[in-house]
């Protein structure tokens, strides 16, 4: 008996997600994991060869590609219905996994209803389960805990973007198959897509980013900040200082973290050239993961953090925005 | 009737609303206001037009018309956000509760219904410079001339006074009659006379505004006396009987706020390898203020609870004021030597919660009068 | 026009998270519950503007939670809402987004609906999944991550905005159909203080949880759904995990790896 996973990727506005491709090597580990099975991969859109050439890299057994100006536009309706079809293909449905962007998490739900299938969003980790199905770990409460969810029957999960390492393979025996256009509910026809607008890329509300990236003293100067700039650019990150820095004119006070700033929470924090004054502690230590990078070995700032750098924040800083950028694919600024 | 201390449904989202204006309107402006002795007019009209204000005003004439155990429940949410900011909400509660008492229909429909209708600010001028304790010897003078009465002297200290737009004076008619003679009054602030004194640069409670009331050769008509004449003592001091509550909860809500965060600093400060909260020393200062504020808000709100059933209350409600208003400097005494160096510094909230709660303890009856009212009501049970 | 609008009743933001004893969730024992879960008030707010914009007939709120989920129907009601539905469960009921979707949608499927309003998650469990479901539940399109929606009663039509990744998709559907909200076009109102004590005379009807499920039923024959196994919390701090470097490249690599697969934040 072989088990299948489908796995429904996002390649809204042309351009197929990373993450999609994170997904299609989580189901390939998984299927490695049961002994055996296929992979099975939809595409749904319009004008798809690009993408069709993307997932091929990374290895699936089967690609089912609806390609049709009907599904230009995303519709959670029409996706649905298509997709409940493309499962049919599955001899053996054991999961559908997408990628958690906001099309992966709105398609699911959707989806498992229509397919009597049980549900878990934007799961970091994925373990087969006794007795069938599988068992997913999800982060709640803005990061502060986690969920193991039993999924005891045909799971599907939208996974983290980036929770996920995607490994390219190459697989010569991928079939890809064209899918035909089932019929869509007529009010899924009706969803139109006027106009979409890019983002400026402005750097998130400080008590709402979920990265901060922190400057302190320990950057010597006002003009030295740029680094912060570049690193949170890079990471989609807000910026934050030091009451030390603030005070002395470096920064506006809109950017204080800390006793008399602002407390945050974000799921990565990372503070350079920041000793770790008390008052600044109490603003950002419940963040669920701190990087800290100070000269200092005994700043009271590595009592706090998970990763400590003990080095110039001003030689760090730049490496590790080209590390970054490079990793997500993106230029370095 | 059977005693409870679960907040009914209605009590509780009042709750939720006055903390949720305390932290979204009061909170973030409290230490600017504080700095500058700036009075925050946008967050009093936001309070107006969320209903936080005129709480004792019955609601066919606009008001909140709130029994005092709400009005004290939603005071001390207030108060943990700013001392003063609450003075002046509550200023409108004290200034309108003469009119409350001693208004006809007539006029509480002509008075009390435009002014609740709109945002507006009340002042209530009982203190005279020569003393406010004894207020049976003020000297503001009342003479009858006709159909009207001409007022003359000066009010001091008087909450709200430079932006109210209705006053309610004290003044008397022949001071040879001590308390007899004392006969209150609307006046409106466009009364001819009437101007408003420099404004005071006060210790604590500085977003809050005081100011002296001067009055020369003001005209009042006959429509606006309250009351009848000579009845303006036994006015005053029935409005002090109900408003003296809510003051211990102004204290409990600024001595809460110095608890918190005297508590959560103890817990990240670090001395000898442990968190401060562990040390003995300071443990024991964190549970004698848990226990004073506890005992404040319960004698609040059973004085409270008092009057709502209808009760006199002056011994309860001066207990619940003085010892609410000593329990809460003590607290926020405590709260600045917990955080230490950094206690002592403007930059952090607790010395500012120090110099409100001062006020707790001076104004609407001074503790001295307040346990001189305790002793005497006490002592009647005995002879 | 109807609108419908779905709540949770969750934990304050500021809560301090503690396994419970079964292990399967927080102990609520002393935690403050709130409606101000911001996704959700949002959308109220948006149910009320659609009211006053379009002049929709109603605007009802509806939950599934224990007794104390009361408060978040009377806090909506305060707000301006016209009327409440209460789906009451057990104070210690763990639901699967599913099943609440389901007993909201049997419940819903009696009311009449031209809009139906749901947060784009609950400030605690995160799923994002009612709205979808419910979509499906009802047979109905469903839209999510909106963060704009402007109807056209004439031609039973939303026009919307969405969030996509990298920026925003202007687009519109029609509807009866059940709206995702990201964000709000106003910041949620807050209820005045005699609009509190007014909202005690509005309507709020209990649907008994045997009703609700009688109704799920005959909607959706089949009832999967998850169920949690563990409720896990992060280990304490122990220190920061040093990392050792020769040059500032090395000490970037080691890190950028740290964060992808053992601390997963990025």
């Amino acid at each position: 008996m072989t088990l299948d996973l489908l796995v429904l990727t996002d390649q809204r506005g042309g351009s197929l997600k990373v993450s999609s491709l994170e997904a299609i090597s989580e189901a390939r580990r998984l299927v490695a994991k049961e002994g055996g099975g296929k992979v099975v991969v939809g595409l749904l859109g319009h004008d798809l060869s690009a993408a069709v050439e993307g997932v091929r890299a990374f290895g699936p057994d089967l690609v089912l590609v609806a390609d049709d100006a009907k599904l230009r536009a995303f519709s959670a309706q029409a996706y649905s219905a298509v997709a409940a079809r493309m499962l049919e293909r599955l001899s053996e449905p054991k999961a559908v996994l997408a990628p958690a962007t906001a099309l992966g998490r709105e398609l699911l739900p959707r989806l498992a209803v229509e397919v009597g299938g049980t549900i878990a969003p934007d799961v970091t980790e994925i373990a087969p389960r006794e007795g069938g199905g599988l068992v997913a770990m999800r982060p709640i409460f803005g990061g502060r805990a986690t969920l193991a969810v039993d999924l005891p029957t045909l799971p599907c999960l939208s996974l983290r973007p980036n929770a996920f390492s995607s490994e390219p393979k190459s697989n010569p025996a991928t079939v890809v198959e064209p899918f035909a256009l089932p019929a869509l509910p007529p009010t899924a026809e009706a969803v139109v897509v006027e106009k979409t607008v890019v983002s400026r890329g402005d750097t998130p509300e400080l008590t709402e980013a979920p990265i901060i990236v922190s400057g302190g003293r320990g950057l010597k100067g006002p003009e030295n900040f740029v680094l912060i700039e570049k690193l949170a650019k890079v990471l989609g990150a807000g910026i934050g200082a030091s009451r030390a820095v603030v005070d002395a004119g470096w920064r506006p006070a809109s950017e204080q973290v800390g006793q008399t700033g602002k407390t945050v929470s974000p799921n990565l924090y990372v503070a350079c050239g920041i000793s770790g004054a008390i008052q600044h502690l109490v603003g950002m230590s419940s963040s669920r993961c701190i990087v800290a990078i100070n000269k200092d070995s005994a700043a009271p700032i590595f009592k706090v953090a998970t990763y400590g750098v003990v080095g110039d924040a001003l030689t760090i800083l730049p490496a590790l925005t080209t590390t970054l950028a490079k990793s997500k694919g993106l230029p370095v600024p | 009737m059977p005693i409870s201390f679960d907040l009914t449904q209605d009590q509780k989202e009042l709750q939720t609303l006055a903390a949720k204006f305390a932290r979204e309107e009061m909170a973030p402006r409290a230490a600017e206001a504080d700095k500058k002795g700036h009075f925050p007019e946008e967050v009093y009209r936001k309070a107006w037009e969320l209903g936080l204000m005129n709480l004792n005003v019955a609601t066919e004439y606009g008001g909140a018309g709130l029994p005092l155990l709400e009005q004290c429940i939603i005071t001390e949410e207030l108060a943990a956000a700013c001392g003063g900011m609450t003075t002046s909400i509550l200023a409108n509660c004290l200034a309108l509760q003469p009119i409350n008492l001693a208004g006809t229909p007539e006029q509480k429909e002509r008075v009390l219904r435009p002014f609740c209708g709109k945002y507006g600010l009340a002042s209530f001028g009982l203190t005279e410079p020569s003393g406010g304790t004894d207020a049976a010897a003020l000297k503001t003078r009342a003479e009858k001339k006709g159909d009207h009465y001409v007022l003359n002297g000066q009010k001091c200290f008087i909450t709200n006074a430079p932006q109210a737009s209705l006053y309610t004076i004290f003044a008397t008619l022949d001071p040879a009659k001590r308390d007899k003679g004392i006969t209150a009054f609307i006046v409106p602030r466009d009364s001819p006379g009437l101007s408003i004194g420099k404004e005071e640069d006060k210790m604590g409670q500085r977003a809050s505004s005081t100011a002296t009331v001067l009055l020369e050769d003001v005209e009042v008509s006959k429509e606006n006396l309250l009351g009848k004449e000579g009845e303006g003592f036994r006015i005053a001091m029935q409005t002090l009987d109900s408003t003296r509550t809510p003051i211990g909860a102004l204290a409990v809500g600024i001595a809460r706020a110095a608890l918190e965060q005297a508590a959560k600093y103890s817990l990240q400060r670090t001395s000898f390898g442990k968190p401060i909260a562990q040390h003995q020393a300071v443990a024991a200062k964190i549970a004698n203020m848990t226990i004073e504020l506890e005992a404040s808000r319960l004698l609040t709100w059973r004085s409270a609870w008092l009057v709502d059933q209808g009760h006199r209350a002056s011994l309860e409600s001066s207990i619940a004021k003085c010892f609410s208003s000593d329990s809460a400097m003590r607290i926020c005494d405590e709260a600045i030597q917990i955080f230490g160096g950094y206690g002592y510094m403007r930059d952090y909230p607790v010395e500012k919660y120090l110099r409100d709660a001062k006020l707790c303890q001076i104004y609407e009856g001074a503790n001295e009068i307040q346990r001189q009212v305790i002793a005497r009501e006490f002592l009647k049970r005995f002879g | 026009m109807d609108v419908i609008v779905c709540v949770k009743h969750v934990p304050d933001a500021e809560t301090r998270l503690r396994a419970s004893s079964s292990g399967k969730w927080i102990d609520t024992d002393g935690v403050k519950f709130t409606v101000n879960n911001t996704y959700d008030e949002a959308a109220a707010e948006e149910a009320l503007r659609l009211k006053e914009k379009c002049g929709a007939r109603s605007v009802r709120v509806i939950t599934v939670g224990p007794a104390r989920a009361e408060e978040a129907l009377r806090y909506v009601l305060s707000m301006g809402a016209d009327e409440a539905t209460h789906i009451e469960v057990p104070a210690d009921a763990l639901l699967d987004p599913l099943t609440v979707a389901r007993l909201l949608a049997g419940v819903i499927k009696t009311l009449p609906h031209d809009i139906v309003m749901v947060g784009k998650q609950a400030a605690d469990d995160e799923a994002g999944v009612v709205g979808s479901a419910l979509g499906a539940l009802l047979g109905l399109p469903s839209y999510a991550f909106v963060t704009q929606l402007d109807p056209d009663a004439a031609s039973k039509t939303l026009k919307m905005h969405r969030y996509v990744e990298g920026g925003e998709e202007h687009f519109h559907g029609p509807f009866p159909a059940v709206v995702s909200l990201l964000k709000g076009a106003a910041d949620p109102r807050t209820p005045t203080l005699p609009n509190i004590l007014k909202a005690r005379k509005k309507p709020l009807t209990k649907v008994p949880l045997a009703d609700a499920e009688a109704k799920a039923r005959a909607l959706s024959p089949t009832a999967a759904a998850g169920s949690v196994r563990s409720f896990l919390l992060p280990p304490p701090k122990t220190g920061a995990k040093m990392i050792e470097f020769q040059t500032p490249e090395e000490a970037a690599e080691k890190l950028v790896r740290l964060l992808r697969e053992e601390a997963k934040v990025l």
